[in-house]
């Protein structure tokens, strides 16, 4: 088991000789946390604020990417229709469209496992989103350029 | 924003698609508008975290926002499908 190193709050925090500061919550918010949330989190340390923060903001991220590709998909199948035959412009749209939604579900996962890790002070979960995300993004690369090689 | 945008590419389907496409597109501004409600929340809520050192898992709207885009996702492929 791979323990995070310990960052300057958790000094400040469990140093006794620190003054305690009226609003200060202790580490560990297990106990504390509504029923969902410990249903679906687990038991474990809440790790530092920052890195749960951090862990949202990724996830927002690849939300970003998830609705470009909606976006791309759905852009595709309603403006290229002059562009594009229908047999290479639908496969294209629903595979962008689907594109984002693995992405989408997988980066709500993602946030999951990283924040179930970090409470447990386990090693980070790989993030298979990225490979799925680059083979979607070749296979339709090919499909685009293998039609405008054909056109 | 993003939502804004994509709810807006959907009304491109409107013409052939009727009714339908009228309720993603709501939907997805409902969404957007539900993000642009709470962001000065979200902000409060992550500023507060960190100055108590203290920062509960947002995980409903997390689940909420990743839900949401799967279902538009569904959306558009059903409307490609129709």
């Amino acid at each position: 088991m791979v323990r995070r190193p310990r960052t300057t709050i958790d000094t400040v925090a469990s140093d006794p000789s620190q003054p305690a500061s009226p609003d200060r919550q202790p580490l560990n918010h297990t106990a504390a946390r509504p029923g969902l949330s410990a249903r679906v989190l687990g038991d474990g340390i809440e790790p530092d604020p920052r890195f749960t923060l951090a862990n949202e903001r990724t996830f927002l991220a690849w939300i970003r990417t998830a609705l470009a590709f909606l976006a791309g998909g759905v852009a595709l199948e309603a403006f290229a229709g002059d562009v594009f035959p229908e047999m290479v412009r639908t496969p294209l749209a629903v595979i962008l469209l689907l594109i984002g939604m693995v992405v989408a579900a997988g980066a709500t996962l993602r946030w999951l496992r990283v924040e179930r890790a970090m409470r447990r002070s386990h090693p980070l979960p790989l993030p298979w989103i990225a490979p799925v995300l680059a083979i979607g993004a070749a296979i339709t690369a090919g499909i685009l350029i293998g039609a405008l090689i054909l056109a | 924003m993003s939502f804004v945008i994509v709810a807006a590419l959907f009304l491109r389907w409107a013409p052939t698609q009727g009714a339908v496409v009228v309720v993603l597109t709501g939907g997805a501004a409902l969404v957007a508008l539900g993000i642009g409600a709470t962001q000065h929340h979200h902000y409060a809520r992550g500023a507060r975290a960190i100055a108590r050192e203290s920062s509960p898992a947002a995980l409903v709207p997390v689940a909420a926002l990743g839900t949401a885009v799967v279902l538009l996702g569904a959306a558009g492929l059903a409307v490609i499908a129709l």
